[in-house]
Parts: structure tokens; sequence; C-alpha cells
């Protein structure tokens, strides 16, 4: 079990996180947050790259870094920026960090097919990497962090820059991954995670803000979520008056989805709330969700 | 392993190999601009192969009666006005009348051109008890001490240091360790060009291929941009300690090969057959009037044997220095950058030091200060490098400054934020 226990991160003068209390157990966390939130100053302390200025964080009841090697060792990391020798091939790189990882000759040889065939590198293992697609380094960094067989697992951001297919290859690999371990995962796209996370952690303003399963957080806005036609007239005094979080244009109608305390209105129609409407609620008013949204 | 993948790193930078070629080339040429000499000094060589090296009675007077004919011969031979009967060959190619218009032929001319040097060595052999006689060490300290403007405390050391260079040179004139045949100094300057010329360019060659070597397998993992992955495998951030190892073995294998290669064309351009066992201290080394005096008497290779491994140290020094520098920067050109501007400065500010006080001598006992003179080393000299101990002193202390410093450095990166 991992405990992020009571963790501040201050950059300088500037505070990151402000007394993050999280646990994990074996399973898929995704830690959903828009840009600039902190995920990856929460997973760069997860990854002992860098340490809490308040707080500590534990697994299996002891502090990761008075573990050190022992903690490494059951580690495995997927930076944002996956870094790679461009001239040399995945297998050449993976025997590598297998080196650093203490993995033996044999046991690397193995694994490392296992793993390339398993992220369907298998044709390429003698390619310089240089000629790879995004798509393609990606997997390598996944291939990467599971040498060692990790009992943690933290990918940050690993879709971005996919196209949809890989993004969606990516997440069956990762299921398939997902038993007897901790993954965590961040990302600032709710589809990511939504159908494969266990539990969503939300950051906001430097906190927690929710850390629950998705058909928990989704409930967050039951009957508050509506859709409706409104006219073109209407439109501008319909903007003021509610939160519109999706809006399609059908003939010369607008249909809003939008946020109420409550049902005001015949014509409003009640809608099941996904964990995207939620995200958007939640971050509505958030300066670093400017732009960020797809 | 990971020593052997982390050398494979180094050696895959293609900027090492271009470097390594592109210094045994240029010292190539540098050691083949100086070869036309090379038949002038086998007219050394040929002298030791019939009398040996040593100077002493015996051998003189065997050279002695060798001379004697190179004389009766040259007496015999009239200038254009007809006169004749000089004694030596440089007597008679003094004579302009004969200089000008040789009545002999060109062969002969070049045989009396060699005997005029047969001539200066065996004159000079037969000079050099009476050359040393007139060497005061005492009052070369006074000069010293005057050329350089040494005060109070600093300048009774140089007097104390150039005292114990006076017993010195009084024990070198008992083992007659300045008396031995030498490529004559006065004229070729040989040991300055193998140990100052040739050393220098070797000595900064190697501190550029020793600072990228080391700075590029530090720094790899944070140019690369694989830092975040390496140093949060099993073995984290103690990946340092065998990139330190790989920097160190790397050296190794360039300084060996650098100057492998150099020496190797030194002595296929300069035959020294038969010269390998003369002591450094031998007056044809000297090339003023004050000639050069080894602490301990040390023959031509164990000289050479010698400078190898002051390199080598000098090398694994600097090569510390630039461990130290990346792992604070992280960056090869801030390191390579850093490293010559705190050269430079090692080199510059103790030229600024008062010479009135100890600190004065205490401040030259850098690497920095040692690497600009190494014709001189082990030598009473120079005033700041005169102690005997000089090198051993400045070798040893900095090598525990400097392993204190990689230590700091390590654990300070054990514990640091990376990015
Ligand atoms: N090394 C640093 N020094 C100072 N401030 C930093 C540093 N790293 C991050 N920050 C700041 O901390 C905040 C959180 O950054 P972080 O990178 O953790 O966010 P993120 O959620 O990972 O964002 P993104 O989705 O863009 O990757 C940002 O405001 C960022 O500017
Ligand atoms: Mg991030």
């Amino acid at each position: 079990m991992l405990v992020i226990e009571n963790v501040s991160k201050q950059y300088g003068n500037f505070q990151a996180l402000n007394s993050i209390q999280l646990e994990f157990q074996n399973g898929i966390y995704g830690l959903l947050a828009p840009n600039g939130a902190g995920k990856t100053t929460l997973i760069k302390m997860i990854a002992t790259l860098m340490f809490p200025t308040k707080g500590e964080i534990l697994y299996n009841g002891t502090n990761i870094v008075a573990l050190d090697d022992k903690y490494r060792d059951v580690l495995g990391y997927l930076p944002q920026h996956f870094g790679y020798y461009k001239n040399y091939s995945p297998e050449k790189y993976l025997f590598y960090l297998a080196a650093l990882k203490g993995l033996d000759k044999s046991t690397a040889k193995q694994r490392i097919n296992e793993l390339l065939t398993l992220v369907g590198l298998e044709d390429v293992t003698r390619k310089k990497m240089k000629k790879f697609s995004g798509g393609m380094i990606q997997r390598v960094g996944i291939a990467q962090e599971m040498l060692n067989d990790p009992k943690v697992l933290i990918l940050d951001e690993p879709t971005a820059g996919l196209d949809p297919k890989e993004r969606a290859r990516f997440r069956k690999i990762l299921t398939s991954l997902a038993r007897d371990r901790i993954i965590i995962l961040s990302t600032h796209i709710v589809s990511d995670v939504e159908s494969i996370a266990n539990q969503i952690i939300m950051i906001k303003e430097k906190k927690v803000l929710y850390q629950d399963t998705v058909a928990h957080i989704s409930n967050q806005l039951k009957g508050m979520l509506f859709e409706t036609e409104v006219s073109l007239a209407e439109e501008d005094q319909f903007r003021d008056n509610y939160q519109i979080i999706g809006e399609r244009q059908e003939q010369e109608k607008l249909i809003f989805r939008f946020v109420a305390e409550q049902r005001l209105e015949e014509a409003w129609q009640e809608v099941i709330p996904t964990l995207e409407d939620v995200f958007l609620h939640v971050y509505e008013d958030d300066q670093t969700l400017a732009g960020s949204m797809k | 392993m990971i020593i052997k993948q982390e050398l494979l790193k180094i050696f895959r930078l293609p900027i090492v190999g271009i470097l390594l070629l592109f210094f045994i080339i240029i010292n190539g040429l540098f050691i083949w601009s100086h070869s036309y000499i090379k038949e002038e000094l086998s007219v050394l060589t040929s002298l030791v192969d019939k009398y040996g090296t040593a100077i002493n009675e015996e051998m003189l007077a065997q050279f002695g009666g060798d001379y004697q004919q190179i004389s009766d011969w040259v007496s015999t031979i009239e200038d254009l006005n007809g006169k004749s009967g000089y004694e030596h060959p440089s007597d008679l190619l003094a004579d302009d009348e004969f200089f000008l218009n040789p009545p002999i032929s060109d062969k002969e001319f070049n045989q009396l051109l060699e005997y005029d040097l047969i001539e200066t060595y065996y004159r000079t052999a037969q000079d050099i008890d009476g050359i040393y006689e007139n060497v005061n060490v005492r009052a070369r300290a006074e000069e010293t001490i005057d050329l350089y403007g040494f005060q109070g405390e600093a300048a009774e050391t140089v007097r104390a240091q150039f005292e114990k260079l006076a017993d010195r040179k009084e024990q070198l004139i008992e083992n007659g360790e300045h008396k031995h045949l030498f490529f004559y100094g006065k004229i070729y300057k040989m040991h300055n060009l193998l140990f100052k010329d040739i050393g220098m360019i070797l000595i900064f060659e190697l501190i550029i291929l020793a600072v990228l070597i080391t700075g590029a397998v530090t720094n790899y993992e944070f140019e690369q941009k694989t830092a975040l992955v390496t140093y949060t495998t099993k073995i984290g951030r103690k990946l340092v300690i065998p990139k330190l190892f790989a920097a160190i073995t790397a050296n190794t294998a360039v300084i060996i090969s650098l100057i492998g290669a150099t020496l190797a064309i030194y002595f296929l351009v300069f035959n020294y057959s038969g010269l390998w066992h003369v002591p450094i201290s031998s007056y044809f080394n000297a090339i003023t009037d004050f000639p050069y005096i080894t602490w301990w008497n040390i023959s031509f290779i164990e000289y050479i044997g010698l400078m190898l491994l002051l390199i080598y140290l000098v090398m694994m020094l600097f090569s510390g220095m630039t461990y130290i520098l990346s792992i604070w920067l992280k960056n090869t050109y801030l390191v390579f950058i850093s490293f010559m501007v705190i050269l430079g400065l090692g080199v510059l500010i103790p030229g600024y030091i008062p010479l009135s006080t100890n600190f004065s001598h205490y401040i030259h006992q850098t690497p920095f200060f040692m690497i600009l003179n190494p014709h001189e080393w082990f030598m009473g000299y120079s005033p700041f490098t005169i102690s005997p101990y000089y090198e051993v002193i400045t070798i040893s202390s900095w090598a525990v400054f400097v392993a204190g410093l990689i230590f700091v450095s390590i654990r300070r990166f054990y514990r640091q934020a990376l990015h």
C-alpha cells in the first residue's frame, strides 16, 4: 500500500501542492486534473525524483526515501517526456535499463521479448528508435517501466500525443497489467481513465478534491444536469444565467448541456451526468483550464 | 556490465575519436617539423656508439686521440689566401675567405661541418668541470629573488631551497651525473622540445579530451533527457559511481593512446639509442648557463616514466574536477567553459599574490600551475616549483581535496530534486 501522508510541495515561494492525503491499494488510479494542477509534481515525488516540502510518502508503512533501492526495485515510472537514446534500438535500450534495474542477463532477455511483444513492437526490436513514431516511443516507455515487474506503476500523461487508435490500444495494455499492482495514471483527458480506472483523483487549488469511483464522482451532478433547446435570440441571456458544459447546433436551434440547482422549466431534460461533465463543472472557473480542453 | 555500457556511450561519441586522431596528426606534424635536425643529432649518437656516454679520463683520452686526427686534417687545409694551420674546425669555418669559397669538395665540406659538431662535443666535454665550478647556486638564488621581487619570508623560502640545491649540486658533481654526453642543449634544446613543448601540447590536448569525456558521460542522462528514467531505476542515482569509473577508464585509454602514439612518432623520428640512461642533469641538457639539476639521479628514460605518471595523475585530478562540475551543472558545454575558466584563474591568480609571504608559494602548488613547466618537474630551477617535493605535495594535497569534493557532490546529488 502506498500512502501520501499530508504532503505539500513548495517551489521557492510558489506552493504547488498543499496537504495532499491519498491512499493507493492495488488497482488503476486516474489522476485527473487540468494542466498545471500539480500532477507531475505529485508523480515526481512518488518516483523519488523530488522530495515533499512537508509530509512523507510511505510504501507499506516505510518512507520511500528510506527504502531507497528496495522501493525503486518495485517502482515503474513513465515520465511525461520519456527520454531515450536515439541511436539505440528498443532492445538495446531495454537491456541497459534492465541492467540498471538489477536484472540478470537471461531474465532481462526473456522479459524484453515478452514486453516488446505485449506492446506490439516485436517487429522493430532492433530498429533505431530515432525512426519511431510518438506512439511507438510511448510503447517502448511502457515496456521499459514493466521490466522489473513493478508493484507501483506510475505514468505521467502517457497518452499525450497519441492518436485515438493508439489510445485505445494503450488502455487495453494497461488493463492487462492491472492485476496485483498499483497503477497511477495522470491525464487531463477524461476518456483515458473513465473506462479503466477503479478510482479517480481530482486535484483542485493544490488540494485533493475527490478520490472516488467514476460512478460516485459522476453522481455529484445528479439532478443538476440538463439539456434544452435555446433559440438564437435567447442565447446570450442563457449563457449569462447558467454554467454551460456542452453545446451543439441542430438546425436553427442550439442545444445546451448545463448545470442548474434544480429543474426550473418543463422543457429542460434531466440527463445522466458523466465524469466529463463533473470535470468541466469542477474546473469551470479554473484559470489553468483555459485552452487545455479539446 | 554497467561500466561497460557507460564506456560504450563514451566511445560512440564521434568527437572523442575525431579529436584523438586530430591530436595525433597535429603532434606528428609538430615533431616532423623538427626532424630537419635529425642528421646533426646522429653525430652525437655515433660518438656515443664509440665512446659511451660517461665522460671520464679514459673516454676523453680516446675521444681526444680521434679528435687529434680531425685537427691534423684541418691544419692542412688552406684558404684562398694560402692561409692554413687552423687547429679546430670552428677556426677554419670562422675564416671568411675559406667559408665563402671553400677550396675543398662538397663532400669534404660536409665532413668539416660534422667535425665542427664533434669539436663542440669534445671541447664542451673537457670544459664541464670548469663550468660547474662556476655555477653559483647561491648567486642564482639572489638573482632569482631580485628578478621576481621576493621579499621577507617568501625570499627566505627561496633562499633555503637554493641552499638545498647547492648541496645537491655538490653531490651531483661527486656522482658525475653532469658528465654524460647528450644532444647539445644550447643548440638543439631536445629536453625542452620533448618535455616542455610536446609535454605541454599533450597536457592541453588531454585536458580537452578528459573534460569532454568526463562531462559527456556524467551529463549523458540529462543531455539525452533520460535522467528521469535512469535515476529512478533500482541502482538509481548511484549510477553516477559507475559513470565515474567509466570516465577514469576511458581517460586512461585516451591518455595511453595519445601519449603512446606521440612518443612512438617522436622516437621513430629521433634516434635516442645509447642515450636512455643518461642522467637528466647532464650538462649537455642545459640551455642556459644555469644547468638543469634534478633532485635525484634520474635518467632520461626514468624521467619519461615520471612525466607519464605525473601527466596521468594530473589528468585524473582534472577528470575529478570535471566530474564535480558535471554533477552540479549537468551540461557539458557549461562544464567545459567552467573548467576552462577555473584553469585560467588557476594559472592567473597566483601571479597577483604579493611575493612577501609564503602564501605566494602555497598558491602555486596547484595542478594548474604545475602543468605549465613539465620540463622542470623534479628539478631545482624556478622559484615556485623548486622544492624537491613540489610535485608530490601538489598532487597528493589536491587528490585529497578533489576526492573530498567528489564525495560531497555525490552526497548532494542523492538528495537533489531532478527535473
Ligand atoms: N521546477 C519547478 N519550479 C517552479 N515551479 C514549477 C516547477 N515545476 C512545476 N512548477 C509549477 O508547479 C505547478 C504544477 O506543475 P506540474 O508540472 O506539476 O503540473 P501538471 O499538472 O503536471 O501540468 P501538465 O498537465 O501541464 O503537465 C505549475 O504551476 C508549474 O508552473
Ligand atoms: Mg505534468
